[in-house]
Protein backbone atom coordinates (compact mmCIF):
# COMPACT_ATOMS: atom_id res chain seq x y z
CA UNK A 1 0.00 0.00 0.00
CA UNK A 2 2.77 2.32 1.07
CA UNK A 3 4.98 1.27 -1.79
CA UNK A 4 2.15 1.83 -4.16
CA UNK A 5 1.34 5.25 -2.75
CA UNK A 6 4.89 6.48 -3.08
CA UNK A 7 5.11 5.12 -6.56
CA UNK A 8 1.93 6.76 -7.67
CA UNK A 9 3.19 10.07 -6.23
CA UNK A 10 6.45 9.94 -8.09
CA UNK A 11 4.71 8.95 -11.25
CA UNK A 12 2.40 11.83 -10.74
CA UNK A 13 5.32 14.21 -10.35
CA UNK A 14 7.00 12.66 -13.33
CA UNK A 15 3.85 13.28 -15.36
CA UNK A 16 3.58 16.82 -14.11
CA UNK A 17 7.08 17.57 -15.37
CA UNK A 18 6.28 15.97 -18.71
CA UNK A 19 3.13 18.03 -19.06
CA UNK A 20 4.92 21.21 -18.00
CA UNK A 21 7.72 20.52 -20.44
CA UNK A 22 5.21 20.44 -23.26
CA UNK A 23 2.64 23.04 -22.30
CA UNK A 24 4.70 25.47 -20.14
CA UNK A 25 1.46 26.02 -18.28
CA UNK A 26 2.01 28.24 -15.24
CA UNK A 27 -0.73 26.34 -13.36
CA UNK A 28 1.25 23.12 -13.69
CA UNK A 29 4.45 24.90 -12.62
CA UNK A 30 2.68 26.20 -9.55
CA UNK A 31 1.61 22.68 -8.68
CA UNK A 32 5.18 21.40 -8.99
CA UNK A 33 6.42 24.35 -6.97
CA UNK A 34 4.03 23.58 -4.13
CA UNK A 35 5.29 20.02 -4.02
CA UNK A 36 8.94 21.02 -3.75
CA UNK A 37 8.62 24.19 -1.72
CA UNK A 38 10.02 22.34 1.28
CA UNK A 39 13.42 22.20 -0.46
CA UNK A 40 13.67 25.97 -0.61
CA UNK A 41 12.71 26.09 3.04
CA UNK A 42 15.37 23.62 4.14
CA UNK A 43 18.15 25.14 2.09
CA UNK A 44 17.37 28.72 3.01
CA UNK A 45 17.37 27.83 6.70
CA UNK A 46 21.00 26.79 6.34
CA UNK A 47 21.90 30.30 5.27
CA UNK A 48 20.03 32.34 7.81
CA UNK A 49 21.93 34.34 10.43
CA UNK A 50 24.63 35.23 7.97
CA UNK A 51 23.83 38.86 7.56
CA UNK A 52 20.81 38.63 5.30
CA UNK A 53 17.25 38.34 6.54
CA UNK A 54 15.90 34.82 6.43
CA UNK A 55 12.81 35.93 4.52
CA UNK A 56 14.98 37.37 1.77
CA UNK A 57 16.99 34.18 1.47
CA UNK A 58 13.83 32.13 1.40
CA UNK A 59 12.52 34.23 -1.42
CA UNK A 60 15.75 33.82 -3.37
CA UNK A 61 15.59 30.06 -2.73
CA UNK A 62 12.06 30.00 -4.13
CA UNK A 63 13.21 31.81 -7.20
CA UNK A 64 15.99 29.27 -7.53
CA UNK A 65 13.42 26.54 -7.29
CA UNK A 66 11.37 28.08 -10.10
CA UNK A 67 14.49 28.37 -12.27
CA UNK A 68 15.20 24.71 -11.54
CA UNK A 69 11.68 23.73 -12.60
CA UNK A 70 12.08 25.74 -15.78
CA UNK A 71 15.38 24.19 -16.71
CA UNK A 72 14.73 20.63 -15.57
CA UNK A 73 14.55 18.08 -18.36
CA UNK A 74 12.78 14.96 -17.14
CA UNK A 75 13.78 12.99 -20.24
CA UNK A 76 17.43 12.93 -19.10
CA UNK A 77 16.33 10.54 -16.38
CA UNK A 78 17.57 12.19 -13.19
CA UNK A 79 15.73 13.01 -10.00
CA UNK A 80 14.44 16.55 -9.81
CA UNK A 81 15.69 17.02 -6.24
CA UNK A 82 19.30 16.30 -7.20
CA UNK A 83 19.00 18.86 -9.97
CA UNK A 84 17.23 21.50 -7.94
CA UNK A 85 19.52 21.55 -4.89
CA UNK A 86 22.62 22.98 -6.61
CA UNK A 87 20.44 25.40 -8.59
CA UNK A 88 18.89 26.81 -5.43
CA UNK A 89 22.24 26.89 -3.63
CA UNK A 90 23.73 28.70 -6.59
CA UNK A 91 21.04 31.38 -6.53
CA UNK A 92 21.53 31.96 -2.83
CA UNK A 93 25.29 32.20 -3.17
CA UNK A 94 24.93 34.55 -6.10
CA UNK A 95 22.68 36.73 -4.00
CA UNK A 96 25.19 36.79 -1.17
CA UNK A 97 27.92 37.70 -3.58
CA UNK A 98 26.09 40.42 -5.47
CA UNK A 99 23.57 41.92 -3.10
CA UNK A 100 24.73 41.04 0.36
CA UNK A 101 27.34 43.76 0.64
CA UNK A 102 26.25 46.90 2.41
CA UNK A 103 28.87 48.79 0.45
CA UNK A 104 29.72 47.74 -3.06
CA UNK A 105 33.24 46.39 -3.06
CA UNK A 106 35.10 45.57 -6.27
CA UNK A 107 34.95 41.89 -7.14
CA UNK A 108 38.72 41.55 -6.98
CA UNK A 109 38.85 42.87 -3.42
CA UNK A 110 35.96 40.59 -2.47
CA UNK A 111 37.92 37.60 -3.65
CA UNK A 112 41.08 38.68 -1.86
CA UNK A 113 39.03 39.33 1.24
CA UNK A 114 37.69 35.80 1.24
CA UNK A 115 41.16 34.36 0.75
CA UNK A 116 42.66 36.53 3.43
CA UNK A 117 40.16 35.28 5.97
CA UNK A 118 40.97 31.74 5.00
CA UNK A 119 44.72 32.32 5.28
CA UNK A 120 44.17 34.02 8.59
CA UNK A 121 42.57 30.84 9.96
CA UNK A 122 45.20 28.57 8.44
CA UNK A 123 48.08 30.61 9.81
CA UNK A 124 46.45 31.06 13.19
CA UNK A 125 46.26 27.29 13.69
CA UNK A 126 49.76 26.60 12.39
CA UNK A 127 51.40 29.41 14.35
CA UNK A 128 49.21 28.99 17.45
CA UNK A 129 48.69 32.75 17.60
CA UNK A 130 47.11 35.48 15.62
CA UNK A 131 49.20 36.00 12.50
CA UNK A 132 50.54 39.44 11.62
CA UNK A 133 49.52 41.27 8.51
CA UNK A 134 53.01 40.73 7.16
CA UNK A 135 52.76 36.96 7.59
CA UNK A 136 49.40 36.85 5.86
CA UNK A 137 50.75 38.99 3.05
CA UNK A 138 53.72 36.67 2.60
CA UNK A 139 51.49 33.63 2.66
CA UNK A 140 49.06 35.15 0.19
CA UNK A 141 51.90 36.44 -1.94
CA UNK A 142 50.55 39.98 -1.91
CA UNK A 143 51.45 43.27 -0.30
CA UNK A 144 50.63 44.46 3.19
CA UNK A 145 48.35 47.15 1.79
CA UNK A 146 46.30 44.67 -0.15
CA UNK A 147 45.78 42.54 2.92
CA UNK A 148 44.75 45.52 5.00
CA UNK A 149 42.43 46.67 2.28
CA UNK A 150 40.92 43.22 2.08
CA UNK A 151 40.27 43.15 5.83
CA UNK A 152 38.65 46.53 5.64
CA UNK A 153 36.57 45.44 2.67
CA UNK A 154 35.44 42.35 4.50
CA UNK A 155 33.73 44.50 7.09
CA UNK A 156 31.72 46.21 4.39
CA UNK A 157 29.40 43.24 4.17
CA UNK A 158 27.46 44.56 7.11
CA UNK A 159 26.87 48.12 8.07
CA UNK A 160 27.48 48.60 11.75
CA UNK A 161 24.43 49.60 13.71
CA UNK A 162 24.55 52.86 15.58
CA UNK A 163 22.40 51.27 18.24
CA UNK A 164 24.93 48.56 18.88
CA UNK A 165 25.55 48.27 22.60
CA UNK A 166 28.92 48.07 24.21
CA UNK A 167 29.14 46.25 27.45
CA UNK A 168 30.41 48.52 30.15
CA UNK A 169 31.04 45.98 32.86
CA UNK A 170 31.35 48.45 35.69
CA UNK A 171 27.81 49.70 35.74
CA UNK A 172 24.55 48.69 34.27
CA UNK A 173 24.29 51.32 31.61
CA UNK A 174 25.21 50.07 28.21
CA UNK A 175 26.58 52.59 25.83
CA UNK A 176 25.49 52.48 22.24
CA UNK A 177 27.73 53.47 19.39
CA UNK A 178 25.52 56.47 18.78
CA UNK A 179 26.23 57.76 22.29
CA UNK A 180 29.95 57.84 21.80
CA UNK A 181 29.99 59.04 18.23
CA UNK A 182 31.79 62.34 17.92
CA UNK A 183 30.22 65.22 16.11
CA UNK A 184 31.87 68.32 14.85
CA UNK A 185 31.16 71.21 17.14
CA UNK A 186 30.04 74.01 14.86
CA UNK A 187 30.58 76.57 17.58
CA UNK A 188 34.32 76.12 17.40
CA UNK A 189 34.49 77.22 13.81
CA UNK A 190 32.07 80.02 14.59
CA UNK A 191 34.38 81.24 17.34
CA UNK A 192 37.34 80.90 15.06
CA UNK A 193 35.60 82.79 12.27
CA UNK A 194 34.54 85.53 14.61
CA UNK A 195 38.02 85.83 15.97
CA UNK A 196 39.43 85.91 12.46
CA UNK A 197 37.03 88.63 11.34
CA UNK A 198 37.70 90.74 14.41
CA UNK A 199 41.43 90.47 13.94
CA UNK A 200 41.66 90.87 10.22
CA UNK A 201 39.17 93.72 10.03
CA UNK A 202 41.74 95.65 12.02
CA UNK A 203 44.03 95.50 9.01
CA UNK A 204 41.53 97.44 6.92
CA UNK A 205 41.18 101.20 7.01
CA UNK A 206 37.93 102.94 7.89
CA UNK A 207 36.57 103.06 4.37
CA UNK A 208 37.40 99.44 3.61
CA UNK A 209 35.83 98.31 6.85
CA UNK A 210 32.78 100.41 6.15
CA UNK A 211 32.32 98.96 2.66
CA UNK A 212 32.85 95.35 3.77
CA UNK A 213 30.42 95.81 6.65
CA UNK A 214 27.74 97.40 4.50
CA UNK A 215 28.26 94.96 1.69
CA UNK A 216 28.41 91.67 3.56
CA UNK A 217 26.80 92.28 6.92
CA UNK A 218 24.04 94.61 5.80
CA UNK A 219 23.75 93.03 2.34
CA UNK A 220 23.69 96.33 0.49
CA UNK A 221 24.47 96.66 -3.18
CA UNK A 222 27.56 98.39 -4.45
CA UNK A 223 25.51 101.19 -5.97
CA UNK A 224 23.65 101.80 -2.70
CA UNK A 225 26.95 102.05 -0.85
CA UNK A 226 28.35 104.34 -3.54
CA UNK A 227 25.37 106.68 -3.16
CA UNK A 228 25.68 106.63 0.63
CA UNK A 229 29.38 107.44 0.63
CA UNK A 230 29.15 109.79 -2.33
CA UNK A 231 31.76 107.99 -4.39
CA UNK A 232 31.42 106.09 -7.65
CA UNK A 233 30.19 102.52 -7.80
CA UNK A 234 33.42 101.55 -9.55
CA UNK A 235 35.45 102.80 -6.62
CA UNK A 236 33.29 100.75 -4.25
CA UNK A 237 33.84 97.72 -6.46
CA UNK A 238 37.59 98.24 -6.55
CA UNK A 239 37.90 98.77 -2.84
CA UNK A 240 35.68 95.81 -2.09
CA UNK A 241 37.89 93.65 -4.27
CA UNK A 242 41.04 94.97 -2.65
CA UNK A 243 39.70 94.47 0.86
CA UNK A 244 38.64 90.91 0.14
CA UNK A 245 42.08 90.27 -1.25
CA UNK A 246 43.62 91.59 1.95
CA UNK A 247 41.33 89.40 4.05
CA UNK A 248 42.19 86.42 1.89
CA UNK A 249 45.89 87.01 2.42
CA UNK A 250 45.24 87.21 6.17
CA UNK A 251 43.26 84.00 6.05
CA UNK A 252 45.93 81.98 4.31
CA UNK A 253 48.73 83.39 6.40
CA UNK B 1 63.73 104.70 -15.73
CA UNK B 2 61.59 106.87 -18.00
CA UNK B 3 59.96 110.07 -16.86
CA UNK B 4 56.82 111.71 -18.12
CA UNK B 5 55.83 115.14 -16.91
CA UNK B 6 52.32 116.41 -17.38
CA UNK B 7 51.32 119.96 -16.59
CA UNK B 8 47.64 120.42 -16.87
CA UNK B 9 45.03 122.99 -15.72
CA UNK B 10 43.30 122.29 -12.42
CA UNK B 11 39.88 122.03 -14.00
CA UNK B 12 37.45 119.16 -13.86
CA UNK B 13 37.18 118.92 -17.65
CA UNK B 14 40.84 117.87 -17.80
CA UNK B 15 40.32 114.98 -15.39
CA UNK B 16 39.64 112.60 -18.25
CA UNK B 17 42.92 113.61 -19.88
CA UNK B 18 44.81 112.80 -16.69
CA UNK B 19 43.01 109.49 -16.37
CA UNK B 20 43.60 108.57 -20.00
CA UNK B 21 47.28 109.49 -19.80
CA UNK B 22 47.64 107.37 -16.68
CA UNK B 23 45.93 104.38 -18.20
CA UNK B 24 47.88 104.70 -21.45
CA UNK B 25 51.17 104.76 -19.54
CA UNK B 26 50.26 101.87 -17.28
CA UNK B 27 49.10 99.86 -20.25
CA UNK B 28 52.38 100.57 -21.97
CA UNK B 29 54.15 99.19 -18.93
CA UNK B 30 52.14 95.96 -18.98
CA UNK B 31 49.90 96.39 -15.95
CA UNK B 32 46.80 94.22 -15.97
CA UNK B 33 43.28 95.63 -16.28
CA UNK B 34 42.64 95.57 -12.53
CA UNK B 35 45.83 97.40 -11.76
CA UNK B 36 45.17 99.99 -14.46
CA UNK B 37 41.72 100.62 -13.00
CA UNK B 38 43.27 101.00 -9.55
CA UNK B 39 45.77 103.51 -10.85
CA UNK B 40 43.03 105.54 -12.54
CA UNK B 41 40.92 105.62 -9.39
CA UNK B 42 43.88 106.64 -7.23
CA UNK B 43 44.88 109.44 -9.62
CA UNK B 44 41.32 110.74 -9.71
CA UNK B 45 41.11 110.65 -5.93
CA UNK B 46 44.34 112.58 -5.51
CA UNK B 47 42.99 115.29 -7.80
CA UNK B 48 39.65 115.24 -5.98
CA UNK B 49 41.51 115.65 -2.71
CA UNK B 50 43.28 118.77 -3.96
CA UNK B 51 40.16 120.21 -5.52
CA UNK B 52 38.27 119.75 -2.25
CA UNK B 53 41.00 121.03 0.04
CA UNK B 54 42.75 123.77 -1.91
CA UNK B 55 40.22 126.27 -3.12
CA UNK B 56 42.65 128.14 -5.38
CA UNK B 57 42.34 126.94 -8.96
CA UNK B 58 44.25 129.42 -11.07
CA UNK B 59 47.45 127.43 -11.34
CA UNK B 60 48.05 123.97 -12.75
CA UNK B 61 48.44 120.41 -11.59
CA UNK B 62 51.81 118.88 -12.22
CA UNK B 63 51.69 115.11 -12.67
CA UNK B 64 54.99 113.31 -12.59
CA UNK B 65 55.19 109.70 -13.84
CA UNK B 66 58.29 107.67 -13.11
CA UNK B 67 58.29 104.42 -14.98
CA UNK B 68 60.37 101.59 -13.52
CA UNK B 69 60.57 98.09 -14.98
CA UNK B 70 58.35 96.65 -12.23
CA UNK B 71 56.43 99.62 -10.89
CA UNK B 72 54.97 103.00 -11.56
CA UNK B 73 55.52 105.98 -9.25
CA UNK B 74 53.17 108.91 -9.70
CA UNK B 75 53.36 112.26 -7.97
CA UNK B 76 50.60 114.83 -8.26
CA UNK B 77 51.52 118.31 -7.22
CA UNK B 78 49.13 121.23 -6.85
CA UNK B 79 50.98 124.39 -7.95
CA UNK B 80 48.40 126.76 -6.50
CA UNK B 81 48.92 129.08 -3.55
CA UNK B 82 47.46 127.99 -0.24
CA UNK B 83 48.03 125.78 2.76
CA UNK B 84 46.99 122.28 3.55
CA UNK B 85 46.41 121.55 7.22
CA UNK B 86 47.03 118.15 8.74
CA UNK B 87 43.39 117.96 9.76
CA UNK B 88 42.16 117.52 6.23
CA UNK B 89 43.83 114.09 6.07
CA UNK B 90 41.85 112.67 8.98
CA UNK B 91 38.96 110.42 7.98
CA UNK B 92 39.23 111.76 4.49
CA UNK B 93 37.47 109.56 1.96
CA UNK B 94 39.97 110.24 -0.82
CA UNK B 95 42.94 109.45 1.37
CA UNK B 96 41.34 106.18 2.43
CA UNK B 97 40.68 105.23 -1.17
CA UNK B 98 44.26 106.06 -2.10
CA UNK B 99 45.52 104.03 0.86
CA UNK B 100 43.34 101.13 -0.13
CA UNK B 101 44.20 100.93 -3.80
CA UNK B 102 47.86 101.88 -3.99
CA UNK B 103 50.81 99.85 -2.77
CA UNK B 104 52.37 102.73 -0.87
CA UNK B 105 51.58 106.41 -0.77
CA UNK B 106 53.10 109.52 0.65
CA UNK B 107 51.97 113.05 1.18
CA UNK B 108 54.00 116.20 1.38
CA UNK B 109 51.74 118.89 2.82
CA UNK B 110 54.27 121.70 2.46
CA UNK B 111 54.82 121.06 -1.23
CA UNK B 112 51.17 120.10 -1.70
CA UNK B 113 52.14 116.83 -3.35
CA UNK B 114 50.91 113.25 -3.05
CA UNK B 115 52.99 110.37 -4.36
CA UNK B 116 51.88 106.79 -4.79
CA UNK B 117 53.48 103.59 -6.03
CA UNK B 118 51.91 100.68 -7.79
CA UNK B 119 53.82 97.48 -8.56
CA UNK B 120 53.00 95.03 -11.24
CA UNK B 121 51.59 91.75 -9.98
CA UNK B 122 54.22 89.06 -9.83
CA UNK B 123 53.83 86.20 -12.24
CA UNK B 124 52.64 83.29 -10.12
Amino acid sequence: MNEFGKNSKSIKNHDLFLIYHETKDIEIRNQIFEKYKYMAEIISRKYSNRGIEHDDIYQIACMGLIFAIERFDITKGFEFTSFATPTILGEIKKYFRDKGWAVKVPRKIQEISRKVNEYNNILASSLHRTPTIREIAEYANSTDEEVLEAFEAGKMFNSQSLDEKFDMSRDENDISLLDVMGAEDKHFSRIENKDFINKSMGKLNGLEKDIITKRFFENKTQSDIAKELNISQMTVSRIEKKSLEKLRIEYYK
Amino acid sequence: MDKVLLRIPKKSEYMSTIRLTSSALSNLEGFNIDEIEDIKVVISEICTFFINNLKNNSDDFQVNYEIFPDKLVVTVKDLNEGRLSGDCLKDNMSIMIIESLSDTYNYDLNNKAITFEKSKAGID
